[in-house]
């Protein structure tokens, strides 16, 4: 089961597909966002791609797992999420990998990401990485996926444990494991942590967080200065980018974008009917739907609790080891997924519906996300009685199109629409 | 010595009787609401015109979902058991089996001997199953035993997104009504069918001789699929419905010859 | 609660639901999983109980992983104290381990009985046995065991093993489920259970000199591993041990549906023991369930499999 070639194909084909995609981006001016965060995929993946000549190693790793520790000591790192998701939507044969992964004895409960990953591990669409590292930081699976991985990808691996609650006593343990971590990532590469490096990575995620509460700001606007889509995109950059100067030009180019049309009195559609709070992500295969709600219903995205730095947190780049210990318990997706819910995810919930000026809720409800479907009834009652908005619930699985057929997603939300739209 | 298996699956009910490892004569009958009955029915059916009572047969051995309400029966096994005996008795170089019931399916190892050393089932769902084929005739309004061979005159697959019995029969039928060939629509639930079959395959051991047994396996047009999924020529029984009362005849024969030592 | 939550935690809250849990003052989780975890978040929001504790409990079983356990059981037991006006003294907590650590002696005892080649007792029995200790005082619970173990000791009443077989896998607390299998011919002789073994089996620290609630939170960090706890290998090392000495011919193997640690854990664990020469029926299924059905055809199978490769 073990991969012993690094297969690059796949990759290859990726970033041939994007580069085209920022091609085409760049072509139209209010598309500026879009072209940069094609762009920085293309480097993220040519990154990868390049590393072996360029001396550099290769870790792979499972969401959430702070790229600023990697970016600070020369390491090149590969999401297998992000590139899950990208081949998801580029090559075909996802199934296949999906039928590996079944044949490799992982039951269909376990999440749809850890199931492509998987397959796509043993098939060899992933080039064998230098170093694992996987956490609990997002879920049990998550935390449970890369024992098989370790096993197929035949490299040194390292679980990152994420202890529950955002206290004192959390973070401390949370500051060893990472300096563990760092130990486990010098023994490999045979090179000492750089803390000034560090600290210059950690001023970058600074600027990026603040990139993001500016952003924020900014859509509070009516109308909405928002291309659906681009939340999608600006969490990947957080999840794939935060601590590197990529990540701020992405950022910047769809700040300026959002603060010019606010300036001019304008929304990023001609007519905003409606302001939708969007909760989780909708299925890899189906963001094109984002721009399609938005397109013929006037829906924009204002806001998503699951993926939003809030107030209060900030990174001090002179401690970067603790600043980022703390990061990761506050950040899009690591704070939410934890509890408590009724002092997290369900009280900003209601905050941002009411900020934001909301009329609805879409939630994206994956049937392999346990946490997070888990707290759609309290999302849903907290909604309508502290927002006095409806939330539509759409059931699907973020990898697996086969689960819902997209037609019946956007019949459900153009039910919805009519539905807010009775309600003006 | 005559002794006899019986089957009661989920949708049918079969019975075999056996002489000295010798087929005697079977019937294959509906499974009606009470399983004791049809049980009853569907022995004496076997033993019509060969001149035996039940009281000649000297041990019976039950099968299939009903195994443990045939009263008639000394003792039961499980159909996974005697559809590798079944299978081994036609073809006893036979190691892989695949059978495909009404209500689930099987991928069967077994040795020389006709034993099981491992086996797998499908989860619990209609989807790739015979009752999932019968849904799919219907909403498409082809008689049963007709579909896998109007699906072989398919000349473009449609490409299924699912099994899933619910989400494949609206699917189904939504590309029906919008004029797509019902063979397009049937080779494309085959195909679909023909992975997750080739998926439990992957996880026994898929040795060049296999068997497809089953009422499926009575399906020309599946067959041909999963001979070009897996890559192998599947060797057919003449009446794979019955492999499994077979195999329970087997285990009569053998549990009477141990008796009577 | 949604679809994707496991059957068990699901019929935790189903119990709440239905005002079975009416006697309760309070709720302690720990953050062992995804599930339990959304439980304490819902039984927080709607405040099923004004007391409402989640302890973090790391994966790990390093130092680092120790301090933090201890100062979360510390945490726990102050915040006990504070809502309920209580002061939970040192003696009060050696005397309780006192009593836990008997019940685990007296288990460890009667799970002797059945290395026995006609143990004395079946799994099921064990189970309801197990299941009542769950429910009881634990001081009645301890008088009632120690009558079993003697009356079972004696060697009056034997069970015939045709096949050995260990249960391993997510919470199991039906006994039927057990008695199915038992009644197609197998006899359940050991399990790898986090409503058995992993539940009892290591005893806690009683030496003069340590302190009480050190002692707690180091054995039930390094207790017997639950799939959550990295690295797998200290699970399936434990397993495999298990399997030897109970002499075991067969383990089952249930994961309950959506207890995706198990599910991960399944393939590997599976493939350990295969690698000692030990078969293994994987079954999925929901908690409570009774074997009976699609399950019981698989069993009966399985069994019939190990009767073949034993020649028997």
């Amino acid at each position: 089961m073990t991969t012993t070639v690094a297969d690059t194909a796949k990759l290859r084909q990726i970033v041939e597909v994007v580069d085209a995609v920022a091609k085409l981006q760049r072509q139209r001016l209010e598309r500026e966002p879009d072209a940069v965060n094609y762009q920085i995929v293309v480097r993220y993946f040519n990154n990868v791609l390049t590393a072996k000549e360029e001396g550099k190693l290769v870790v792979a790793h499972t969401p959430m797992i702070a790229p600023e520790i990697l970016f600070a000591m020369d390491i090149v790192p590969l999401q297998l999420e992000f590139a899950a998701t990208l081949a998801a939507q580029i090559i075909p044969g996802i199934q296949e990998c999906f039928s590996t992964a079944a044949t490799a004895g992982l039951a269909p409960e376990i999440c749809s990401a850890q199931r492509l990953i998987a397959g796509q591990a043993i098939q060899r669409w992933l080039p064998r990485p230098d170093a694992l590292i996987w956490s609990n930081q997002v879920c049990d699976n998550t935390a449970k996926g890369g024992n098989l991985l370790a096993e197929v990808f035949d490299c040194p691996s390292f679980f990152l444990d994420r202890p529950y609650q955002f206290s004192e006593r959390g973070v401390h343990y949370f500051t060893e494991q990472l300096k563990e971590l760092i130990r486990f990532l010098e023994n490999l590469t045979g090179r000492r942590m750089d803390w000034d490096r560090f600290s210059e990575v950690m001023e970058y995620s600074r600027r990026l967080q603040d990139l993001h509460r500016e952003i924020r700001e900014l859509r509070k606007a009516v109308p909405c200065p928002w291309r659906n889509l681009w939340f999608i995109h600006m969490q990947g950059t957080e999840m794939y980018w935060a601590g590197s100067p990529e990540a701020i030009a992405h950022l910047e180019a769809i700040r300026d974008a959002a603060r010019q049309k606010v300036t001019e009195g304008k929304g990023y559609v001609p007519v905003e009917r409606f302001r939708i709070l969007t909760i989780f992500v909708p299925p890899t295969s189906g963001w094109a739907m984002m721009g399609w709600m938005q397109g013929k219903h006037g829906a924009v995205c204002v806001a998503e609790p699951y993926f939003s730095f809030r107030d209060g947190e900030a990174i001090d780049p002179a401690k970067p080891l603790q600043s980022l210990a703390r990061k990761c318990f506050y950040c899009p997706i690591c704070g939410p997924m934890h509890g408590p819910a009724s002092e997290g995810i369900v009280r900003d919930t209601v905050r941002d519906a009411v900020d934001y000026k909301a009329e609805g809720a879409v939630c994206f409800a994956s049937i392999g996300c346990r946490q997070t479907d888990a707290c759609i009834r309290m999302l849903k009652e907290s909604l309508q009685e502290k927002a006095g908005i409806p939330m539509l619930v759409l059931d699907n699985d973020t990898y697996d199109p086969t689960y819902v057929p997209e037609d019946q997603l956007r019949d459900k939300l153009d039910e919805f629409f009519e539905l807010l739209e009775g309600r003006k | 010595m005559f002794v006899a298996g019986i089957d009661i699956g989920s949708r049918g009910s079969k019975a075999v009787i056996m002489e000295d490892s010798q087929l005697v004569s079977f019937s294959i009958c509906e499974t009606g609401p009470e399983s004791t009955k049809s049980a009853q029915s569907t022995i004496d059916q076997a033993l019509e015109g060969t001149g035996l009572t039940l009281e000649d047969v000297e041990y019976v051995v039950a099968t299939g979902y009903g195994r443990i309400l045939v009263p008639f029966a000394k003792a039961n096994v499980s159909e996974i058991s005697c559809h590798a005996r079944g299978a081994h008795w036609y073809f006893p170089s036979v190691r892989t089996i695949l059978d495909m019931g009404g209500q689930d399916c099987k991928a069967i190892n077994c040795d020389e001997k006709g034993r099981v050393t491992n086996f797998i089932m499908n989860d619990k769902c209609a989807g790739g199953t015979g009752r999932f084929l019968e849904v799919i005739a219907d909403v498409l309004q082809v008689p049963l035993d007709e579909i896998g061979h109007l699906s072989l005159q398919s000349t473009q697959s449609v490409a299924f997104s699912t099994v899933c019995a619910v989400f494949a029969k609206s699917e189904a039928l939504a590309l029906a009504r919008s004029g797509v060939p019902k063979s397009d629509i049937l080779a494309g639930l085959h195909d679909a069918i023909a992975v997750r079959c080739l998926n439990l395959l992957r996880r026994v051991v898929l040795d060049k001789d296999f068997t497809v047994t089953g009422g499926i396996s009575k399906n020309a047009g599946m067959v041909d699929k999963i001979r070009k999924k897996v890559g192998l020529e599947p060797v057919l029984a003449p009446d794979p419905q019955i492999i499994g009362a077979l195999g329970a005849a087997l285990y009569a024969q053998e549990k009477a010859q141990g008796q009577m030592n | 609660m949604y679809i994707n939550t496991c059957s068990f935690v699901r019929g935790c809250l189903d119990l709440v639901l239905k005002k079975r849990y009416q006697f309760l003052d309070g709720f302690v989780s720990g953050s062992t999983c995804d599930c339990p975890r959304r439980l304490t978040d819902v039984w927080q929001h709607y405040d099923f109980t004004p007391f409402v504790y989640i302890l973090d409990v790391p994966r790990k079983m390093t130092q680092a992983a120790h301090a933090l356990y201890r100062e979360e059981v510390q945490g726990l037991k102050k915040r006990i104290e504070e809502s309920f006006g209580l002061h939970i003294s040192d003696e009060a907590l050696r005397r309780s381990i006192e009593t836990y650590n008997r019940t685990r002696t007296l288990l460890k005892k009667l799970y002797e009985l059945r290395k026995s080649d006609c143990p004395p007792v079946t799994g099921a029995e064990v189970l309801e046995v197990l299941d009542a200790g769950f429910k009881m005082p634990r001081e009645e619970f301890n008088r009632v065991l120690e009558r079993l173990v003697d009356e079972a000791g004696k060697g009056e009443r034997t069970v015939p093993a045709r096949f050995r077989l260990m249960i391993s896998g997510s919470p199991l607390n039906n006994p039927e489920f057990i008695r199915g299998i038992e009644e197609l011919g197998g006899l359940v002789v050991v399990d790898e259970l986090c409503t058995g073994v992993r539940h009892w089996w290591d005893l806690v620290d009683e030496s003069p000199g340590v302190d009480p609630v050190e002692a707690l939170s180091r054995r039930y960090l390094n207790n017997f591993p639950c799939p959550r706890m990295y690295p797998p290998e200290e699970r399936f090392d434990r397993a495999v041990q298990l399997v030897r000495e109970y002499r075991v011919d067969g383990v089952i193997s249930e994961v309950v549906r959506y207890c995706v640690h198990c599910a991960h854990d399944q393939p590997l664990l599976k493939r350990t023991l295969e690698g000692e020469g030990v078969p293994v029926l994987e079954l999925s299924l929901e908690y409570g369930a009774s074997g009976t059905g699609q399950i019981r055809t698989r069993v009966q199978a399985f069994l019939e499999m190990l009767e073949a490769r034993s020649g028997r």
